[in-house]
């Protein structure tokens, strides 16, 4: 285990964990407002 | 007499131990007269002056009381995860799930952490050691105390006070970073009223976000499942009582726990050692790196998105929750009294506290 290898993959993870994160946001909004009709607010 | 006087502690106080007083006598007067995070630095600075009391043995391995209190609710790693889920009662994730952009934010102001490691590299610290020292930037006091446990015991007590340390003087250390990366009409930038969140989207949030984050990072687990866990409490509206407990007393009692074990660890052949000096200086870079790599990211989305982000609140991805935030509004305000960003800075405040738990996570994952 190197410096370089743990900064890359530390960087790379952090930013990889949180677009997870935003998809599983903009997804689960997604079907609640299209399949199960709840309108955000509601 | 003459055997007690002996038997006292007398003999042994040395000029080390005498300057470890005075930093335990320091943090106590900063947590009383100037206000400076006192939940933790006024018994941090009592555990300080307890541990280098010569012969209380109160941190002697199987016999000592802080002992105890150190290796069960510390090296076990208890306290940290539990104090995360009252915090999780206390988070409002409605910031992040109106408007999921602000996400990267808290994911940028991670750089400080990364970069910092890289430093402390360069200044000779090992793998576990920079490690500990650049989680500092993610202003997070139970994370940096986590890892530090984990990673590098013996450098627990010096980053513990300084992420708190920096964590009271987010209002002194982020300001001039903000006014330095942004222009007066950058500062501002009046952001679009985020949309309403539902009920049921805060309710599905903390559990989602734990299946699919811990899939990924399985070490983040212990601080992220409590994170979730206590904000399922809060966002369910069906277990009042224990919402309550989690935030009040048993935040509480934990943080006397935490705050005494730490200041116990910090005796002086410990933390009278030059690399300390290193660890509050590196700390504090790290604090700045991560504050304007926050900014600079938000600058950055501005030019892909078409609703503009008003870059102050990048600051904000620094975890420090609220205090963060609400440095961000008081600087936004002072150019326009209007513009009102303590809502928007929630976002990646927030966003900020779960980059830092994977930012550990990572951590954990390559140098346990």
């Amino acid at each position: 285990m190197n410096t370089i290898h743990v900064f890359l993959t530390g960087i790379t993870g952090v930013f990889l964990g949180m677009a997870v994160l935003y998809f599983s946001i903009k997804i689960t909004s997604a079907i609640l407002n299209n399949f199960f009709n709840v309108k955000s607010g509601k | 007499m003459g055997f007690l006087f002996q038997h006292s502690g007398l003999f042994y106080i040395t000029p080390q131990i005498a300057v470890m007083w005075l930093i335990g006598f320091v943090l106590i007067y900063l947590a009383i007269a100037k206000d400076y995070e006192p939940l933790l630095l006024l018994p941090i600075g009592f555990g300080i002056v307890l541990a280098n009391l010569p012969l209380t043995h109160l941190m002697q391995p199987d016999e000592g009381l802080i002992w105890r209190f150190y290796h069960y609710g510390i090296q076990w790693e208890i306290i940290p995860p539990l104090i995360f889920l009252g915090l999780g009662v206390l988070t409002d994730f409605g910031p992040i799930i109106a408007r999921p952009s602000l996400i990267f934010l808290g994911a940028g102001a991670q750089a400080g952490v990364y970069l910092t490691f890289f430093a402390a590299m360069a200044f000779g610290f090992n793998l576990n050691e920079a490690a500990t020292i650049g989680i500092i930037g993610g202003a997070d006091g139970p994370t940096t105390i986590f890892l530090a446990s984990a990673l590098a015991p013996h450098m627990l007590g010096a980053c513990a006070v300084a992420a708190y340390s920096y964590m009271a003087l987010v209002p002194v250390i982020q300001p001039p970073v903000m006014k330095l990366l942004t222009t007066k009409k950058e500062r501002l930038i009046k952001m679009k009223k985020s949309r309403k969140v539902s009920r049921l989207e805060k309710l599905l949030f903390p559990i989602i976000s734990t299946v699919v984050i811990l899939i990924m990072i399985p070490e983040a687990a212990p601080l992220f499942s409590m994170l979730m866990l206590g904000n399922l409490f809060k966002e369910s509206k069906v277990v009042e009582r224990l919402a309550s407990s989690a935030k009040n007393e048993l935040m509480n009692i934990l943080t006397i726990f935490l705050g005494i074990s730490i200041g116990a660890t910090m005796n002086a052949e410990v933390f009278l050692n030059p690399k300390v000096i290193l660890v509050f200086i590196l700390g504090l870079v790290a604090f700045i790196v991560s504050t304007g790599a926050g900014i600079i990211l938000a600058k950055v989305m501005n030019l892909f998105v078409k609703d503009k982000i008003n870059p102050l609140i990048g600051a904000a991805g620094v975890s420090a929750v609220p205090m963060a935030a609400r440095v961000v509004h008081k600087v936004g305000s002072e150019e326009d009294k209007k513009n009102y960003l303590l809502m928007f800075a929630m976002g990646p405040n927030v966003a900020g506290v779960i980059g830092t738990v994977i930012a550990a996570g990572i951590f954990l994952t390559l140098l346990k």
